[in-house]
């Protein structure tokens, strides 16, 4: 039987101009999936993000998230709607601390009461306690990614979009995420954007393939590592040649 | 909260309260009447320093809500009779125009320069329509508003609902200089509820913001408005010791908010606050002394603040103080000053 879908997308067409970037996306993940979106730079991934959470219209096409219509909402309503975003430059408040970045994030789902223990409570889970009165303009790459993702998770959203998290991190810190990321997953759907082909191993059992603004190729990880069309979109070549 | 923490607050209130009190008691009129003027301008100071300095929104036309204040206010006490009505009306007037533009602009989406263009042609179009009333046609009720001269005989505030007893420019000192300590401590405590941070999360990443689902224009028409509603209340101030003209809506009045707020620090309070008196008694001296053109001493001053002390008075203050001072205790963490 087919799993409720937490999001759905049908026909999503994005286009810049003479530039189409999305050529039709038909997509959807089920409640509590996690699904790696691979393909190479300009596949459209980020743009595909940026149309699920109302930062950019779509051209044409719809997007349903838990069964309602968000195609023409704003990026406000949909992350109240349960959606949150980590975007793939962090976009965080240099000037504030780590805490205050827990704390917005928190305050917007709680009551005032309830937004200390929730703050400590996720600064534990992401062991950044000691970084919790730091300023995040002074954090290096990899710390700022993981305070991206605290906070994300601090507004305890539904779905979770990850635009390449991994990046600019330790192997440490790697190894670490993807210790939380099998934690968020029992509650949230993820979707997870990411180059790192290993790290795509350690968290994901599904993947879907962007290619030239269309799903080339979907399903189990090692299906789809090592099919011969995800080789030649990596290498240039054409899919399918 | 340490000792150090509890103990300011406690003196600056003292002092504060001190000098309201004594002030009256140990200068002439005329110097009363320039701090009441000064306080009023602080008031106003605070209005920009809040919306622009911790909401970031850069807003221009700051007086066009002081001067809307200020007429409303002649125009309904003339009216009226009494200044207890005219005050609330004068409060409402410019908060509503405040919400009103405040509305367009931010529903609008007009963010950036934009936005200082667009509320500083607001004020400039006031400045034009208060000038071009000269004339008996251009008249709301008894009050005529007078085009270049505006309104010279604009009524004192008198004791709530007691039209007969009317406040001596002592007692208008102490509302005013009440009323700026009070909307200091209004805005301080603002700045502490999640309000406040969501406008200073606003000020650092607009995107951010609203991808963790707050509405950003909501918040910035919030605090548009408020920063209207202070600026009104600034204008009834300025009516009761000077009067209202057009000049309230003026390029030079405009300007010389915004270099008061540079000067103190954009992202502080007090900061704006002391630039206003102590800019303010400058050119009051330089004027006094006639030497040279005061504003062209202002443009000076502000050349050389921007060149060698961009971030302002307060903030440089600050820096210095915590890499001089010897109790490294007393050293606290301090935030990158608001773009």
């Amino acid at each position: 039987m087919k799993q409720k879908a937490i999001i759905e997308t049908q026909g999503l067409v994005m286009r810049f101009g003479g530039v189409e970037v999305l050529r039709g996306i038909d997509f959807a993940i089920a409640y509590g999936e996690l699904r790696c979106l691979i393909g190479p730079n300009g596949a459209g991934k980020s743009t595909f993000f940026k149309c699920i959470t109302g930062q950019l219209k779509p051209t044409a096409g719809s997007i349903k998230f838990k069964d309602e219509s968000v195609t023409a909402a704003d990026a406000a309503s949909i992350a109240r709607r349960g959606m949150g975003i980590k975007t793939q430059v962090p976009s965080l408040y240099d000037g504030l601390t780590v805490r205050e970045h827990i704390r917005l994030a928190a305050s917007r789902r709680l009551f005032r009461h309830e937004v200390p223990s929730a703050v400590d409570e996720v600064l534990e889970r992401f062991t950044i306690q000691h970084l919790a009165a730091q300023i995040v303009g002074r954090l290096a790459h990899g710390q700022r990614q993981l305070v991206e993702i605290a906070m994300v998770t601090a507004s305890d959203p539904d779905l979770i979009l990850l635009d390449e998290p991994a990046a600019g991190m330790t192997h440490q810190e790697v190894e670490r995420l993807a210790e939380l990321i099998h934690d968020l997953k029992g509650n949230h759907s993820l979707i997870i954007v990411e180059h790192d082909m290993q790290f795509i191993r350690m968290i994901a059992h599904d993947v879907t393939v962007f290619h030239q603004g269309r799903t080339l190729i979907e399903g189990d990880v090692q299906r789809v590592m090592s099919d011969e069309r995800l080789r030649d979109v990596y290498l240039g070549r054409s899919a399918g040649e | 909260m340490t000792f150090r923490g509890s103990i300011i607050p406690v003196l600056c209130v003292i002092a504060a309260a001190a000098t309201i009190v004594i002030l009256p008691q140990v200068v002439e009129l005329f110097t009363i009447i320039n701090a009441t003027i000064y306080a009023s301008m602080a008031i106003l100071t605070l209005s920009l320093a809040l919306v622009w300095g911790y909401c970031g929104i850069i807003c221009f036309g700051q007086t066009a809500f002081f001067g809307l204040g200020g007429y409303a206010y002649a125009v309904a006490a003339i009216n009226f009779g009494d200044s207890t009505p005219a005050i609330a009306l004068a409060l409402l007037v410019p908060t509503l125009f405040a919400g009103l533009l405040g509305y367009f602009i931010f529903w609008g989406r007009v963010t950036d320069v934009y936005l200082g263009v667009i509320t500083l042609t607001v004020t400039l179009i006031l400045y034009k329509l208060f000038n071009a009333t000269a004339g008996d046609a251009y008249h709301i009720g008894k009050a005529a508003l007078g085009g270049f001269n505006g309104i010279p005989a604009t009524p004192l505030m008198n004791l709530p609902w007691d039209r007969k007893t009317t406040l001596e420019p002592e007692d208008i000192w102490y509302v005013a200089a009440t009323l700026l300590c009070l909307a200091y401590a209004f805005v301080r405590w603002l700045l502490s509820t999640s309000f406040g941070h969501l406008m200073v999360a606003i000020r650092e990443n607009e995107h951010r913001t609203e991808l963790l689902g707050y509405d950003p224009r909501r918040i910035k028409l919030a605090a548009f408005t408020l920063g209207g509603a202070m600026a009104g209340a600034s204008g009834i101030l300025f009516a009761n010791c000077v009067f209202v003209s057009p000049t309230m809506f003026s390029l030079l009045y405009t300007a010389q908010v915004i270099v008061w707020v540079i000067i103190g620090g954009l992202g502080t309070l007090v900061g704006p606050v002391f630039a206003c008196f102590l800019l303010q008694m400058i050119t009051a001296e330089l004027g006094r002394l006639n030497w040279l053109n005061p504003n062209f001493v202002l443009g000076i001053i502000l050349i050389a603040f921007v060149l060698l002390m961009p971030s302002g008075i307060l903030p440089t203050l600050q820096r210095i103080y915590d890499k001089f001072s010897w109790p490294i205790l007393l050293r606290t963490e301090r935030r990158r000053p608001a773009q």
